[in-house]
Protein backbone atom coordinates (compact mmCIF):
# COMPACT_ATOMS: atom_id res chain seq x y z
CA UNK A 1 0.00 0.00 0.00
CA UNK A 2 1.22 3.06 -1.16
CA UNK A 3 2.20 5.77 1.75
CA UNK A 4 4.03 8.55 2.55
CA UNK A 5 7.75 9.19 1.04
CA UNK A 6 9.63 9.11 4.24
CA UNK A 7 13.22 8.86 2.49
CA UNK A 8 13.97 12.28 1.71
CA UNK A 9 15.77 13.83 4.74
CA UNK A 10 15.72 17.97 4.23
CA UNK A 11 17.78 19.78 6.53
CA UNK A 12 16.60 23.44 6.94
CA UNK A 13 18.67 25.94 4.78
CA UNK A 14 19.92 22.96 2.67
CA UNK A 15 20.26 22.70 -1.25
CA UNK A 16 16.88 20.98 -1.99
CA UNK A 17 16.30 19.98 -5.56
CA UNK A 18 13.25 22.15 -6.95
CA UNK A 19 10.18 19.51 -6.97
CA UNK A 20 7.45 22.47 -7.38
CA UNK A 21 8.84 25.21 -9.02
CA UNK A 22 6.23 28.19 -9.50
CA UNK A 23 7.48 31.01 -11.90
CA UNK A 24 6.53 34.45 -12.49
CA UNK A 25 2.71 33.51 -11.37
CA UNK A 26 0.25 36.35 -12.00
CA UNK A 27 -3.38 36.18 -11.56
CA UNK A 28 -5.91 39.00 -12.01
CA UNK A 29 -9.45 39.29 -10.59
CA UNK A 30 -11.03 41.84 -13.28
CA UNK A 31 -8.69 45.19 -12.71
CA UNK A 32 -6.94 43.69 -9.31
CA UNK A 33 -3.89 41.79 -9.38
CA UNK A 34 -3.98 39.47 -6.49
CA UNK A 35 -0.81 38.03 -7.07
CA UNK A 36 1.51 39.75 -8.96
CA UNK A 37 4.63 38.21 -10.30
CA UNK A 38 5.32 35.60 -8.00
CA UNK A 39 8.12 32.73 -7.84
CA UNK A 40 9.11 30.13 -5.13
CA UNK A 41 10.85 27.05 -5.73
CA UNK A 42 10.35 24.12 -3.20
CA UNK A 43 12.33 21.26 -2.35
CA UNK A 44 10.75 18.04 -1.81
CA UNK A 45 9.66 17.22 1.23
CA UNK A 46 9.78 21.02 2.46
CA UNK A 47 7.34 22.57 5.01
CA UNK A 48 6.48 25.92 3.88
CA UNK A 49 4.49 28.52 5.77
CA UNK A 50 2.82 31.38 4.23
CA UNK A 51 1.94 34.17 6.56
CA UNK A 52 1.00 37.67 5.67
CA UNK A 53 -1.82 40.00 6.45
CA UNK A 54 -5.35 38.81 4.99
CA UNK A 55 -6.15 39.94 1.24
CA UNK A 56 -2.29 39.43 0.65
CA UNK A 57 -3.25 36.76 -1.86
CA UNK A 58 -1.74 33.77 0.57
CA UNK A 59 -5.34 32.03 -0.37
CA UNK A 60 -4.87 32.98 -4.15
CA UNK A 61 -1.65 31.71 -4.55
CA UNK A 62 -2.04 27.99 -2.63
CA UNK A 63 -5.56 28.22 -5.23
CA UNK A 64 -3.05 28.83 -8.15
CA UNK A 65 -0.83 25.79 -7.39
CA UNK A 66 -3.24 23.57 -7.47
CA UNK A 67 -5.56 25.44 -10.36
CA UNK A 68 -8.18 26.15 -8.62
CA UNK A 69 -7.10 29.38 -9.71
CA UNK A 70 -5.78 29.65 -13.57
CA UNK A 71 -2.99 31.74 -13.26
CA UNK A 72 -2.90 34.54 -15.80
CA UNK A 73 0.68 34.39 -16.33
CA UNK A 74 4.15 32.46 -15.17
CA UNK A 75 4.26 28.21 -15.25
CA UNK A 76 4.39 25.66 -12.84
CA UNK A 77 6.01 22.74 -12.40
CA UNK A 78 5.49 19.76 -10.07
CA UNK A 79 8.15 16.87 -10.51
CA UNK A 80 7.86 15.89 -14.19
CA UNK A 81 5.04 18.30 -15.04
CA UNK A 82 5.39 21.88 -16.29
CA UNK A 83 2.21 24.09 -17.32
CA UNK A 84 2.82 27.41 -18.44
CA UNK A 85 -0.04 30.25 -17.99
CA UNK A 86 -1.17 32.88 -20.80
CA UNK A 87 -4.12 35.11 -20.74
CA UNK A 88 -6.99 33.42 -22.23
CA UNK A 89 -5.69 29.71 -22.25
CA UNK A 90 -6.51 27.43 -19.78
CA UNK A 91 -4.62 24.35 -19.49
CA UNK A 92 -6.80 21.20 -20.51
CA UNK A 93 -8.60 18.98 -18.27
CA UNK A 94 -6.20 16.18 -18.16
CA UNK A 95 -3.45 18.08 -17.68
CA UNK A 96 -5.35 20.04 -14.46
CA UNK A 97 -6.73 16.58 -13.21
CA UNK A 98 -3.10 15.29 -13.84
CA UNK A 99 -1.89 18.01 -11.14
CA UNK A 100 -4.69 17.80 -8.66
CA UNK A 101 -4.40 14.53 -7.89
CA UNK A 102 -0.43 15.49 -6.60
CA UNK A 103 -1.58 18.42 -4.78
CA UNK A 104 -3.99 17.66 -2.00
CA UNK A 105 -5.51 20.96 -0.70
CA UNK A 106 -7.23 21.27 2.61
CA UNK A 107 -9.83 24.06 3.29
CA UNK A 108 -10.57 26.72 5.84
CA UNK A 109 -14.00 25.74 5.67
CA UNK A 110 -13.13 21.70 5.93
CA UNK A 111 -15.67 21.36 2.64
CA UNK A 112 -16.55 17.88 4.08
CA UNK A 113 -19.56 15.91 1.86
CA UNK A 114 -22.36 16.61 3.87
CA UNK A 115 -24.71 13.44 2.62
CA UNK A 116 -21.41 11.17 3.09
CA UNK A 117 -20.05 9.28 6.29
CA UNK A 118 -16.79 10.16 7.30
CA UNK A 119 -15.23 6.50 5.72
CA UNK A 120 -17.22 7.83 2.55
CA UNK A 121 -15.77 10.97 2.46
CA UNK A 122 -12.11 9.73 2.46
CA UNK A 123 -13.03 6.78 -0.12
CA UNK A 124 -15.31 8.38 -2.76
CA UNK A 125 -12.15 10.08 -4.66
CA UNK A 126 -9.61 6.95 -4.34
CA UNK A 127 -12.49 4.85 -6.25
CA UNK A 128 -13.51 7.18 -8.58
CA UNK A 129 -10.25 8.71 -9.41
CA UNK A 130 -7.88 6.37 -8.55
CA UNK A 131 -9.74 3.06 -9.76
CA UNK A 132 -9.26 2.04 -6.41
CA UNK A 133 -12.03 -0.75 -5.78
CA UNK A 134 -14.39 -0.62 -2.38
CA UNK A 135 -12.76 -2.25 -0.21
CA UNK A 136 -9.27 -1.21 -1.09
CA UNK A 137 -10.16 2.25 -0.42
CA UNK A 138 -12.45 1.70 2.51
CA UNK A 139 -9.47 -0.33 4.50
CA UNK A 140 -7.19 3.28 3.27
CA UNK A 141 -10.04 5.32 4.74
CA UNK A 142 -9.75 3.19 7.74
CA UNK A 143 -6.18 3.56 8.39
CA UNK A 144 -6.25 7.41 7.16
CA UNK A 145 -9.08 7.98 9.72
CA UNK A 146 -6.93 6.11 12.54
CA UNK A 147 -4.03 8.20 11.64
CA UNK A 148 -5.35 11.33 12.60
CA UNK A 149 -7.54 9.74 15.25
CA UNK A 150 -11.10 9.35 14.26
CA UNK A 151 -10.95 5.61 13.95
CA UNK A 152 -14.38 6.04 15.83
CA UNK A 153 -15.82 8.59 14.02
CA UNK A 154 -16.21 6.23 10.85
CA UNK A 155 -19.74 5.71 10.41
CA UNK A 156 -20.28 9.66 11.27
CA UNK A 157 -21.81 12.10 9.06
CA UNK A 158 -19.84 15.44 9.11
CA UNK A 159 -22.86 17.43 11.09
CA UNK A 160 -22.11 14.73 13.76
CA UNK A 161 -18.57 15.55 13.61
CA UNK A 162 -16.92 18.71 15.71
CA UNK A 163 -15.01 21.21 13.65
CA UNK A 164 -11.77 19.77 14.45
CA UNK A 165 -12.81 16.78 13.77
CA UNK A 166 -14.02 17.87 10.33
CA UNK A 167 -10.92 19.48 9.42
CA UNK A 168 -9.00 15.90 10.74
CA UNK A 169 -11.71 13.98 7.97
CA UNK A 170 -10.60 16.80 5.29
CA UNK A 171 -7.13 16.12 5.98
CA UNK A 172 -7.70 12.32 5.42
CA UNK A 173 -9.32 13.30 2.57
CA UNK A 174 -6.47 14.47 0.89
CA UNK A 175 -4.26 12.23 2.05
CA UNK A 176 -6.22 8.97 0.83
CA UNK A 177 -5.19 10.17 -2.84
CA UNK A 178 -1.32 10.05 -2.50
CA UNK A 179 -0.53 13.86 -2.96
CA UNK A 180 3.18 14.37 -3.18
CA UNK A 181 2.30 17.91 -1.91
CA UNK A 182 -0.47 19.16 0.56
CA UNK A 183 -1.55 22.48 0.58
CA UNK A 184 -2.99 23.99 3.62
CA UNK A 185 -5.76 27.04 3.18
CA UNK A 186 -5.71 27.96 6.94
CA UNK A 187 -6.69 25.37 8.14
CA UNK A 188 -7.46 26.03 11.81
CA UNK A 189 -8.49 29.86 11.08
CA UNK A 190 -12.28 28.98 11.91
CA UNK A 191 -11.93 27.00 15.17
CA UNK A 192 -10.80 27.51 18.36
CA UNK A 193 -7.50 27.77 19.57
CA UNK A 194 -7.83 24.69 21.51
CA UNK A 195 -8.98 22.52 18.62
CA UNK A 196 -6.75 23.99 16.00
CA UNK A 197 -4.02 22.63 17.89
CA UNK A 198 -5.59 18.92 17.29
CA UNK A 199 -4.92 19.88 13.78
CA UNK A 200 -1.94 21.33 14.01
CA UNK A 201 -0.62 18.34 16.16
CA UNK A 202 -1.61 16.16 13.14
CA UNK A 203 0.08 18.22 10.60
CA UNK A 204 3.58 18.30 12.56
CA UNK A 205 3.58 14.66 12.53
CA UNK A 206 2.72 14.57 8.36
CA UNK A 207 5.58 17.22 8.17
CA UNK A 208 7.45 14.70 10.11
CA UNK A 209 6.86 11.82 7.75
CA UNK A 210 8.22 13.88 4.99
CA UNK A 211 5.41 15.29 3.62
CA UNK A 212 6.45 18.44 0.93
CA UNK A 213 3.77 21.04 2.41
CA UNK A 214 2.53 24.66 1.65
CA UNK A 215 0.49 26.62 4.96
CA UNK A 216 -0.82 29.38 4.74
CA UNK A 217 -1.22 30.25 8.55
CA UNK A 218 -2.24 32.62 11.29
CA UNK A 219 -0.36 30.28 13.55
CA UNK A 220 3.05 31.88 13.93
CA UNK A 221 4.21 29.21 16.37
CA UNK A 222 3.33 26.24 14.16
CA UNK A 223 5.14 28.52 11.19
CA UNK A 224 8.30 29.07 14.16
CA UNK A 225 8.38 25.31 15.21
CA UNK A 226 7.39 22.77 12.12
CA UNK A 227 8.44 25.05 8.52
CA UNK A 228 11.80 24.54 7.57
CA UNK A 229 10.75 28.40 5.21
CA UNK A 230 8.58 31.30 5.83
CA UNK A 231 7.39 33.26 3.55
CA UNK A 232 5.90 36.78 3.65
CA UNK A 233 3.27 38.13 1.28
CA UNK A 234 1.93 41.77 1.18
CA UNK A 235 -0.23 42.75 -1.64
CA UNK A 236 0.02 39.75 -3.98
CA UNK A 237 3.55 39.12 -3.57
CA UNK A 238 6.77 37.83 -1.86
CA UNK A 239 8.24 40.21 0.25
CA UNK A 240 10.63 38.36 2.79
CA UNK A 241 11.48 34.86 3.23
CA UNK A 242 14.04 32.61 4.86
CA UNK A 243 14.09 30.61 8.01
CA UNK A 244 11.69 30.90 10.75
CA UNK A 245 14.14 32.44 13.14
CA UNK A 246 15.38 35.16 11.41
CA UNK A 247 12.06 35.99 9.71
CA UNK A 248 10.42 36.07 13.21
CA UNK A 249 13.31 37.54 15.21
CA UNK A 250 14.64 40.10 12.78
CA UNK A 251 12.33 40.61 9.98
CA UNK A 252 13.81 42.90 7.40
CA UNK A 253 10.62 44.38 5.74
CA UNK A 254 9.22 47.72 7.57
CA UNK A 255 5.51 45.89 6.55
CA UNK A 256 6.87 42.30 8.08
CA UNK A 257 7.76 43.93 11.41
CA UNK A 258 4.55 45.59 11.60
CA UNK A 259 2.44 42.35 11.02
CA UNK A 260 4.19 40.21 13.16
CA UNK A 261 4.49 42.70 16.03
CA UNK A 262 0.43 42.84 15.27
CA UNK A 263 0.07 38.97 15.05
CA UNK A 264 2.26 38.11 17.59
CA UNK A 265 1.32 40.86 20.32
CA UNK A 266 -2.25 39.26 20.36
CA UNK B 1 -75.35 4.43 -9.97
CA UNK B 2 -72.83 2.58 -8.22
CA UNK B 3 -71.71 1.28 -11.41
CA UNK B 4 -70.86 4.89 -12.71
CA UNK B 5 -68.55 5.35 -9.50
CA UNK B 6 -67.27 1.95 -10.19
CA UNK B 7 -66.36 3.18 -13.37
CA UNK B 8 -65.14 6.48 -12.47
CA UNK B 9 -62.81 4.17 -10.17
CA UNK B 10 -60.98 2.48 -12.49
CA UNK B 11 -60.61 5.33 -14.44
CA UNK B 12 -57.71 5.78 -11.47
CA UNK B 13 -55.37 3.82 -13.60
CA UNK B 14 -54.85 6.01 -16.58
CA UNK B 15 -54.56 9.09 -14.20
CA UNK B 16 -52.05 7.14 -12.48
CA UNK B 17 -50.06 6.07 -15.14
CA UNK B 18 -50.16 10.00 -16.66
CA UNK B 19 -48.87 11.32 -13.49
CA UNK B 20 -45.98 8.85 -12.70
CA UNK B 21 -44.88 8.78 -16.66
CA UNK B 22 -44.36 12.53 -16.62
CA UNK B 23 -43.19 12.37 -13.07
CA UNK B 24 -40.63 9.99 -13.58
CA UNK B 25 -39.58 11.54 -16.99
CA UNK B 26 -39.45 15.34 -15.23
CA UNK B 27 -37.47 13.78 -12.43
CA UNK B 28 -34.92 11.98 -14.52
CA UNK B 29 -34.22 14.08 -17.21
CA UNK B 30 -34.94 17.15 -15.48
CA UNK B 31 -31.27 16.87 -14.10
CA UNK B 32 -29.11 16.51 -17.27
CA UNK B 33 -31.74 19.14 -19.21
CA UNK B 34 -30.90 21.73 -15.94
CA UNK B 35 -26.99 20.88 -16.24
CA UNK B 36 -27.58 22.64 -19.76
CA UNK B 37 -28.02 26.44 -18.22
CA UNK B 38 -24.56 26.02 -16.73
CA UNK B 39 -22.67 25.51 -19.88
CA UNK B 40 -19.89 27.68 -20.82
CA UNK B 41 -21.01 27.74 -24.15
CA UNK B 42 -23.92 30.62 -24.02
CA UNK B 43 -25.76 29.00 -27.42
CA UNK B 44 -26.31 26.55 -25.01
CA UNK B 45 -27.56 28.22 -22.17
CA UNK B 46 -29.82 30.44 -24.71
CA UNK B 47 -31.18 27.00 -25.85
CA UNK B 48 -31.50 26.24 -22.60
CA UNK B 49 -33.86 29.12 -21.91
CA UNK B 50 -35.59 29.41 -24.70
CA UNK B 51 -36.86 26.00 -23.71
CA UNK B 52 -37.73 26.81 -20.21
CA UNK B 53 -39.51 30.24 -20.96
CA UNK B 54 -41.37 28.16 -24.13
CA UNK B 55 -42.65 25.58 -22.21
CA UNK B 56 -43.61 27.18 -18.94
CA UNK B 57 -44.84 30.96 -20.61
CA UNK B 58 -47.64 29.18 -22.38
CA UNK B 59 -50.30 27.13 -20.88
CA UNK B 60 -50.49 23.73 -20.79
CA UNK B 61 -53.54 23.30 -22.30
CA UNK B 62 -52.10 24.98 -25.15
CA UNK B 63 -49.54 22.84 -25.37
CA UNK B 64 -51.60 20.44 -25.16
CA UNK B 65 -54.12 21.17 -28.35
CA UNK B 66 -51.18 21.95 -30.33
CA UNK B 67 -49.57 18.23 -29.67
CA UNK B 68 -52.94 16.67 -30.32
CA UNK B 69 -54.55 19.20 -33.23
CA UNK B 70 -52.09 20.52 -34.07
CA UNK B 71 -49.14 18.99 -35.38
CA UNK B 72 -51.78 16.61 -37.21
CA UNK B 73 -51.46 19.28 -39.56
CA UNK B 74 -47.79 18.65 -40.73
CA UNK B 75 -48.83 15.18 -40.79
CA UNK B 76 -48.22 13.36 -37.10
CA UNK B 77 -50.75 12.39 -35.64
CA UNK B 78 -51.07 10.75 -32.00
CA UNK B 79 -52.82 9.21 -29.94
CA UNK B 80 -55.06 10.96 -27.22
CA UNK B 81 -52.65 9.00 -24.69
CA UNK B 82 -49.36 9.63 -26.79
CA UNK B 83 -50.23 13.70 -26.64
CA UNK B 84 -51.20 13.63 -23.48
CA UNK B 85 -47.84 11.92 -22.11
CA UNK B 86 -45.65 13.71 -24.08
CA UNK B 87 -46.74 17.18 -23.53
CA UNK B 88 -47.22 16.63 -19.70
CA UNK B 89 -43.48 14.52 -19.60
CA UNK B 90 -42.10 18.14 -21.82
CA UNK B 91 -43.75 20.54 -19.30
CA UNK B 92 -42.54 18.19 -16.33
CA UNK B 93 -38.46 18.06 -17.51
CA UNK B 94 -38.86 22.07 -17.61
CA UNK B 95 -40.63 22.22 -14.46
CA UNK B 96 -37.88 20.22 -12.31
CA UNK B 97 -35.19 21.49 -14.02
CA UNK B 98 -35.63 24.73 -13.08
CA UNK B 99 -36.30 23.28 -9.55
CA UNK B 100 -32.84 21.73 -9.42
CA UNK B 101 -31.75 24.93 -10.45
CA UNK B 102 -32.73 26.70 -7.77
CA UNK B 103 -31.29 23.53 -5.62
CA UNK B 104 -28.12 23.34 -7.03
CA UNK B 105 -27.76 27.24 -6.38
CA UNK B 106 -27.86 26.77 -2.54
CA UNK B 107 -25.28 23.96 -2.51
CA UNK B 108 -22.14 25.68 -1.19
CA UNK B 109 -19.29 26.53 -3.88
CA UNK B 110 -17.19 24.40 -1.48
CA UNK B 111 -18.29 21.31 -2.58
CA UNK B 112 -17.42 22.11 -6.42
CA UNK B 113 -13.44 23.32 -4.84
CA UNK B 114 -13.53 20.12 -2.59
CA UNK B 115 -13.69 17.97 -5.50
CA UNK B 116 -11.95 19.87 -8.49
CA UNK B 117 -9.27 19.67 -5.22
CA UNK B 118 -9.84 16.00 -5.46
CA UNK B 119 -9.53 15.48 -9.20
CA UNK B 120 -13.35 14.25 -9.60
CA UNK B 121 -14.29 14.52 -12.96
CA UNK B 122 -17.56 15.76 -14.01
CA UNK B 123 -19.62 12.59 -14.07
CA UNK B 124 -18.65 11.52 -10.52
CA UNK B 125 -19.25 15.55 -9.22
CA UNK B 126 -22.98 15.32 -10.31
CA UNK B 127 -23.27 12.00 -9.17
CA UNK B 128 -21.81 11.63 -5.79
CA UNK B 129 -21.56 14.50 -4.44
CA UNK B 130 -24.11 17.41 -6.18
CA UNK B 131 -27.34 15.40 -7.45
CA UNK B 132 -27.37 13.51 -3.70
CA UNK B 133 -27.43 16.55 -1.84
CA UNK B 134 -29.33 18.09 -4.60
CA UNK B 135 -32.19 15.87 -4.31
CA UNK B 136 -31.94 16.27 -0.51
CA UNK B 137 -32.92 20.35 -0.63
CA UNK B 138 -35.26 19.60 -3.64
CA UNK B 139 -37.33 16.75 -2.23
CA UNK B 140 -40.25 18.80 -0.41
CA UNK B 141 -40.44 20.98 -3.51
CA UNK B 142 -40.59 17.96 -6.02
CA UNK B 143 -43.13 16.42 -3.94
CA UNK B 144 -45.56 19.96 -4.52
CA UNK B 145 -44.90 19.84 -8.29
CA UNK B 146 -46.12 15.72 -8.30
CA UNK B 147 -49.04 16.65 -6.62
CA UNK B 148 -49.42 19.92 -9.48
CA UNK B 149 -48.87 17.56 -11.99
CA UNK B 150 -51.52 14.98 -10.75
CA UNK B 151 -54.16 17.33 -10.75
CA UNK B 152 -52.84 18.81 -14.27
CA UNK B 153 -53.18 15.02 -15.48
CA UNK B 154 -57.04 15.70 -15.90
CA UNK B 155 -56.29 18.43 -18.59
CA UNK B 156 -56.20 15.04 -20.81
CA UNK B 157 -59.92 14.40 -20.32
CA UNK B 158 -60.30 17.81 -23.07
CA UNK B 159 -58.55 15.72 -25.60
CA UNK B 160 -60.55 12.33 -25.07
CA UNK B 161 -58.23 10.82 -22.71
CA UNK B 162 -60.40 8.13 -20.15
CA UNK B 163 -58.69 9.05 -16.63
CA UNK B 164 -61.01 10.42 -14.05
CA UNK B 165 -62.01 13.69 -14.35
CA UNK B 166 -62.69 12.16 -18.26
CA UNK B 167 -65.00 9.40 -17.05
CA UNK B 168 -67.09 11.54 -14.36
CA UNK B 169 -67.86 14.23 -17.15
CA UNK B 170 -68.81 11.11 -19.44
CA UNK B 171 -71.05 9.83 -16.30
CA UNK B 172 -72.82 13.00 -15.99
CA UNK B 173 -73.93 13.73 -19.08
CA UNK B 174 -75.23 10.27 -19.12
CA UNK B 175 -77.23 10.00 -15.69
CA UNK B 176 -76.95 13.97 -14.11
CA UNK B 177 -76.05 13.73 -11.00
CA UNK B 178 -72.75 15.89 -11.64
CA UNK B 179 -71.92 16.69 -7.91
CA UNK B 180 -71.84 13.37 -6.92
CA UNK B 181 -69.92 12.24 -9.82
CA UNK B 182 -67.54 14.92 -9.77
CA UNK B 183 -67.07 15.38 -5.79
CA UNK B 184 -65.83 11.43 -5.64
CA UNK B 185 -63.53 12.57 -8.65
CA UNK B 186 -62.19 15.21 -6.66
CA UNK B 187 -61.99 12.80 -3.35
CA UNK B 188 -59.95 10.37 -5.45
CA UNK B 189 -57.21 13.26 -6.47
CA UNK B 190 -57.33 14.31 -2.70
CA UNK B 191 -56.22 10.20 -1.56
CA UNK B 192 -54.22 10.13 -4.22
CA UNK B 193 -52.54 13.05 -3.56
CA UNK B 194 -51.89 12.44 0.45
CA UNK B 195 -49.10 9.70 0.03
CA UNK B 196 -47.33 11.83 -2.33
CA UNK B 197 -47.42 14.94 1.09
CA UNK B 198 -46.73 11.91 3.60
CA UNK B 199 -43.70 10.30 1.37
CA UNK B 200 -42.23 13.99 0.90
CA UNK B 201 -42.71 14.48 4.89
CA UNK B 202 -41.15 11.46 5.60
CA UNK B 203 -37.92 11.76 3.52
CA UNK B 204 -37.31 15.49 4.44
CA UNK B 205 -37.16 14.89 7.97
CA UNK B 206 -35.35 11.49 7.88
CA UNK B 207 -32.78 13.27 5.33
CA UNK B 208 -32.66 16.38 7.97
CA UNK B 209 -32.46 14.22 10.44
CA UNK B 210 -29.50 12.45 8.81
CA UNK B 211 -27.38 15.22 7.95
CA UNK B 212 -28.66 18.09 10.24
CA UNK B 213 -27.90 20.45 7.80
CA UNK B 214 -30.16 22.40 5.23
Amino acid sequence: MATIDTSVSTQPGAPVRPFLLAENIVKNFGQHRAIDDVSLSVGKGEVISLIGPSGAGKSTFLRCLNLLEIPDEGALTLGEQRIEFAPGRAPGRAEMTALRRRAGMVFQSFNLFPHLTAMRNVQLAQMRVLGRSKDEAGERALALLDRVGLLAKADAYPSQCSGGQQQRIAIARALAMDPELMLFDEPTSGLDPEVGAEILTVMRELADSGMTMLVATHEMEFARQVSDRVIVMVDGAIIEEGAPDQIMSEPGHERVRKFLSAVLGR
Amino acid sequence: MAGALLAILEAVGLTVLLTVVAGVIGVVLGAPVMLLSRSKSAAVRAVYWTFVHMVRGVPSLVWLFIAFFGITQIGITLSPMASALITLSVIAIASMAEIYRGGLSAIAVGQWEASSALGLGRWPLFKDVLYPQLFRAVSPTVATYLVGLLKESALASTIGVAEVTFVAGQQTQFYGNGLLFFAFAGLIYLVLSLPLGVLSRTIHSRLTRRYAVL
